[in-house]
């Protein structure tokens, strides 16, 4: 029988066989890849420098998780720099520092994740209510956050004094870097939200066929709000973390962290068309681009160059999910 | 996929027509407003900002975001965008600072044509892969960013070579020559989009896509053409920059992406695209650089400048977006 | 058992001025299986929407179960019972089977936000043997195949009971156009089922299969209802015969083509084919001939002139413009070669509804109107302004937007779009009278006659049985996607009965 070729249509193709039957690719890639570096460079593959990449990679994954989200569902984040500062400011702010006389502990970082949700909300509602699309709103909010940032850091950027909370971004318990379990927890989170919930199920939806969602009355600006909100949180938190290891609140404490996040989750499978992926995926994507920036300063590579890399993997990871789907008549902005 | 309605059915025809009539002309009229109020609002505070010398200050500020945007205008009416501008701009600068103490002005032709290069593969990629521009230039913004730090880690002062560029630097009659430059680099193209068929596909491109494809328009010819665009005026941005400073840099227009992208969103072209032009653009620019150069002659905190960027490039594509077409906004 | 459990009065709904739906009013009852057949722009696939939700109509009056209803979107018609299954399928790909069933309506399987698996399995399972299918609730949506993703959408209509109080009312539009023989029979035996549990109205053109399963079946004309017949009581021809519907203007039925096509062919095509689309499709096009393609929606007429317009890609076959074989990357390919496309959806594809009426003619072929490498704006306008005196076009300025344009005068500008063009050998008209009122519809016939008496090839893919008699020196008619029926230039002109038993 010959079925019509509409447009887009679900049923005038067989479902594609691209990497939604390969997931474990990317995990494939992180194997040999560690095994690479561990023949090129002595020193690689040693438990020290495990803990280096672990210890590396958590900020990333954290920041990964939250994004995951937002690109399940078809959109971007771009602000995850911005809502870093803005976080990490109210965290050292907050805290025992130099500056202010407050002291709240482990309740700065709390405040920070507030902070983090409440920028991630404004973007979510900006783009659900005014519908201006999510990478300029959220391009939009990384300006603003940077600059609340600037207004809270001032001349002086508050030093943390806490000990506690310089202990968890520093130093290790039974070798492993306090920052890895933290991370894990939060991967862990996500994985269950993503499995295991209706917020989880119907990003998935929203990504694979929002169009279908909306005509049957679905709620499907709550869930995107939604979305930004929790990725604004783990972005806070990312920045109360990182301030929490550096020892300082500062304006760049997130630099080149968007870029990074949204490597991993592309090389880790998770489309950015939406509908496809995860955060266990994204998980590995940040591992896999920790174990790079770490084998790359064995092998002597120049850090700068890190950045152009990230880009190029970044282009392959959209031509291998993209490739398939081209057609003469298919726009693409 | 279900067929959910394309136009808003539930709005007769007749309003429809009245509706967008309206929204066209609050369209045009609206940027101009926009900056002569906030103009007058910056100037009643502080006089000073009318003067001579702070008008010049304000044009030499406005040349390289002028000539980023200019570019931009082309690709964002065709409904895309060029995250990677700024990037290769600040790689141009370095590029440029290399080659003028050993080719001369050659160089500059050759860090041109590169530039140039450089963005027509970008939107080859674009084309020929279907991948969305947004990812494309995100990706080049890593490459040529790190490939500019690579090259150059710090400022590169130049040296001997100077002088090929140092017109730039100065003004002619009062107005700084970046201006002029920009200025004459602005209306070349709006010429160009008005006589040459280039200009009605870019529009018919970006108003729709399908009906130019099947009206026999060279679409990826069109795309690949506007993307060699950004790239030339990328390096034309970073050579205005150089002239400026003295020295090239691989962060050197970094933060001059947003403000660009928002001067062409300010001065009324649609992000979907189809709708807008290269006026705008210039009005758009000189509002952002009021923004900017306003600040800091009032005494604002510098810390407000990245919280109104923000703001107010957000405002503006809320207000010239059209929704009449966006059924679906990711 | 004869209380009407769905009641429809006086709806009626326009697009662009264009009457789709024409005071249509009839009732279902409870457990009745109603067949709804008619020809492309009946009428028919408007009329499901407006029970589904998915558009609303402009006047007339719609009574669920004794209740009077305002169907404002989807989800109030399913609360009130009535659930659609579409023709493009509303599945979300990505997700599992159980998860699109129950899409919305989780309930206990999803308790505070959190989601139990095995009993939304064990849910949707149940839905599933309702009708007998044997598909795993966990099996991802995107590997199904056709016939089982329809299940699955049948599934979650029927999923609709568990939660309204009465038995629904399930919509079908075309739910066999695109399988075989044995998805067919599936179809048809489910939908026997489903009228042990619910009432099922289904638009399908394959008349064989509507008295099969159905109970009545209404006949839609223009927009209107003209009959209704009890199964036994009517035969596959008298349902052609009402199909047709009342007499075109006899005028342009029975007067034959002006002009005789030369010998000369501008185009031939050789064993084309393109998976799920067409296939093995031959013909040849002669110098002011007009070949008429006469098909329902979706049999691969569409997807025909695209591919010979470079707009779609065909897998094997030839195309030869001219004698020379040619391979179209894009449609500009085919522009130079001289053949030009009016596609059917006039508003998306036909018109650039933003730009001028200018702009939209010259769009094409503005190579031709240089100065240098600038376009002479000055001979544009003259051009432009001949062209709008030549095919009447009703516009305020040649600079009016073309969208605030009516139909009929949008349709002239992409016409002019392509007659502008000194090289132009081969016009492609895919449904081109769609939407137009019948004045208009007259001053285009006359102006495709006038057309290929100039010499013009046409290939016309046309919305009705007329047309293509009317309009066709020779008329092929395909179905689901093959050639099915040939009438030449040189025999008789085929009846409509001849031309529609061969579409169906």
């Amino acid at each position: 029988m010959m079925p019509a070729n509409h447009q887009g249509a679900v049923g005038s193709r067989p479902a594609a066989a691209g990497p939604e039957s390969r997931w474990w690719t990317p995990l494939l890639a992180l194997i040999v890849l560690c095994i690479c570096f561990s023949l090129a460079a002595p020193g690689f593959a040693t438990v020290e420098n495990l803990w280096t990449i672990a210890d590396r990679s958590a900020i990333p994954l954290i920041l990964a998780v939250g994004t995951t989200f937002i690109i399940l569902q078809g959109s971007i984040d771009l602000s995850i720099e911005g809502v870093m500062a803005a976080g990490s400011l109210t965290f050292a702010l907050c805290v025992l520092n130099s500056r202010t006389g407050l002291d709240f502990g482990i309740f700065g970082v709390m405040l920070a994740t507030f902070v983090g949700a409440g920028l991630g909300l404004l973007s979510g509602i900006v783009i659900t209510f005014l519908r201006v699309p999510s990478f300029m709103v959220t391009l939009g909010v990384w300006s603003a956050s940077t600059g609340i940032a600037m207004l809270l850091s001032g001349d002086q950027p508050p030093l943390i004094k806490d000990p506690m909370l310089r202990a968890l971004g520093l130093e290790r318990s039974l070798g492993v870097p306090n920052l890895f379990p933290v991370a894990l927890t939060v991967v862990l989170l996500g994985f269950v939200l993503q499995c295991f919930t209706r917020f989880g199920r119907y990003s998935m939806v929203i990504g694979g066929g929002e169009d279908v969602a909306r005509l049957l009355g679905l709620p499907v600006d709550r869930y995107k709000v939604l979305a930004f909100a929790f990725a604004g949180l783990l972005s806070g938190l990312g920045g109360a973390l990182e301030s929490a290891r550096i020892g300082l609140g500062h304006v760049d404490v997130g630099a080149g962290q968007m870029f990074a996040t949204i490597t991993a989750v592309v090389i880790g499978g998770t489309s950015l068309g939406g509908g496809r992926g995860g955060v266990v995926q994204s998980a590995v994507g940040a591992l896999t681009l920790a174990v790079l920036s770490d084998g790359m300063v064995f092998v002597g590579v120049s850090p700068y160059a890190q950045k152009a890399v990230q880009g190029t993997l970044i282009l392959f990871a959209a031509l291998i999910a993209t490739w398939p789907l081209r057609g003469r008549l298919r726009i693409v902005k | 996929m279900a067929p959910a309605p394309q136009i808003d059915e539930t709005i007769p025809p007749e309003d429809r027509e009245v509706r967008s009539q309206s929204g066209r002309a609050a369209r045009r009229c609206a940027p101009f407003a926009v900056l002569v109020c906030l103009l007058s609002a910056v100037a009643a505070i502080e006089p000073s900002f009318l003067s001579p010398y702070a008008l010049n200050v304000l044009a030499d500020e406005s040349a390289p975001i002028l000539i980023l945007a200019t570019a931009q205008t082309v690709v964002i009416l065709m409904g895309g965008i060029d995250l990677s501008m700024a990037a290769i701009a600040s790689l141009a600068s370095v590029l440029i600072a290399l080659a003028l103490p050993a080719i001369g002005s050659g160089g500059i032709v050759g860090v041109l044509m590169f530039t140039t290069s450089i963005g027509a593969v970008q939107g080859f990629i674009h084309t020929r892969a279907q991948i969305p521009s947004f990812i494309v230039t995100l990706a080049g913004l890593g490459v040529w960013s790190g490939l500019a730090l690579t090259i150059a880690r710090t400022t590169m002062p130049v040296g001997a070579g100077y002088s090929v560029v140092g017109w730039l630097a100065r003004s002619s009659m009062g107005i700084p020559n970046s201006f002029n430059t920009a200025l004459a680099a602005l209306i070349v193209l709006a010429v160009a989009l008005r006589l040459l068929p280039f200009g009605r596909h870019v529009y018919a491109v970006g108003m729709a896509e399908r009906a130019a494809l099947l009206s026999g328009v060279r679409v990826g010819r069109t795309k690949v053409l506007g993307f060699a665009l950004t790239g030339l005026f990328s390096g034309l941005a970073g050579l205005a920059m150089l002239a400026r400073t003295s020295s090239g840099s691989p962060t050197i227009a970094d933060s001059l992406l947003l403000p660009s992208i928002a001067a062409v969103m300010i001065g009324g072209t649609a992000i979907n695209g189809g709708i807008g032009g290269l006026g705008g653009t210039l009005i758009g620019t000189l509002t952002i650089t009021v923004l900017r150069v306003g600040f800091a002659t009032m005494g604002v905190d510098p810390a407000y400048e990245p919280i109104a960027y923000g703001v107010v490039a957000v405002a503006a594509v809320a207000l010239t977006i059209d929704r009449s077409m966006a059924q679906i906004v990711k | 058992m004869n209380e009407p459990v769905l009641r429809i009065e006086g709806l009626s709904k326009s697009f662009a001025g264009v009457r789709a739906l024409d005071d249509v009013s009839f009732d279902v009852r409870a457990r009745e299986v109603i067949g709804l057949i008619g020809e492309n722009g009946a009428g028919k696939s408007t009329l499901l929407k407006v029970l589904a939700g998915v558009l609303r109509a402009d006047r007339g009056r719609i009574v669920v179960h004794g209740l009077p209803v305002s169907l404002a979107n989807v989800a109030a018609a399913t609360a009130s019972g009535i659930s659609m299954v579409f023709q493009e399928q509303a599945l979300v790909p990505n997700v599992t089977v159980a998860e699109n069933i129950l899409l919305g309506h989780e309930g206990p399987a999803a308790r505070a936000g959190f989601y139990d698996w095995r009993k939304l399995y064990a849910r949707a399972a149940t839905q599933l043997d309702k009708l007998g299918a044997r598909i795993s609730p966990s099996a991802l949506t995107a590997t199904l195949s056709f016939g089982e993703r329809q299940l699955v959408e049948i599934a979650r209509a029927v999923a609709m009971e568990e939660y309204t109080r009465h038995e629904p009312i399930i919509l079908f539009d075309e739910p066999t156009s695109m399988l075989d023989a044995k998805g067919v029979d599936t179809v048809l035996g489910l939908i026997e089922r489903l009228r042990r549990r619910a009432s099922v109205v289904f638009v399908s053109h394959r008349l064989d299969e509507v008295l099969r399963v159905s109970d009545r079946i209404c006949v839609m004309v223009d927009g209107g209802f003209v009959a209704t017949r009890e199964r036994d009581k009517c035969t596959i021809v008298d349902l052609e015969r009402l199909m047709l519907g009342r007499e075109l203007d006899s005028e342009n039925e029975h007067r034959a083509p002006v002009s005789k096509p030369s010998a000369k062919v501008v185009l031939s095509v050789r064993a084309l084919a393109r998976r799920n689309s067409y296939q093995d499709i031959s013909f040849e096009l002669h110098a002011g001939e007009v070949l008429g393609i006469a098909e329902l929606a979706g049999s691969g007429g569409e997807s025909l002139c695209r591919t010979l317009f470079g707009a779609e890609r065909a897998d094997t076959g030839e195309i030869v413009v001219e004698g020379q074989q040619v391979r179209l990357r894009e449609p500009a390919d085919a522009v130079r070669l001289g053949i030009g496309y009016v596609p059917a959806e006039r508003r998306l594809e036909g018109i650039i509804g933003g730009l001028g009426v200018r702009e939209n003619m010259t769009l094409v072929h503005l190579d031709e109107l240089l100065q240098g490498p600038f376009i002479d704006l000055a001979r544009e306008r003259e051009v432009v302004k001949s062209w709008i005196k030549r095919l009447h076009i009703k516009t305020p300025t040649a600079d009016t937007q073309a969208h605030d344009l009516s139909g009929g005068n949008q349709q002239k500008v992409v016409l002019a779009k392509w007659l502008i063009g000194e090289k132009l050998k081969i016009l492609i008209l895919d449904h081109p009278l769609r939407g137009l009122d019948v004045s208009v519809k007259a001053t285009m016939f006359a102006l495709i006659r006038e057309l290929a008496r100039a010499g013009l090839g046409i290939l016309l893919v046309a919305d009705t049985v007329e047309e293509v008699i009317a309009l066709g020196h020779s008329v092929i008619v395909m179905k689901d996607g093959i050639v099915s029926g040939r009438f030449s230039a040189s025999a008789a002109k085929p009846s409509r009965l001849q031309v529609l038993e061969r579409m169906v």
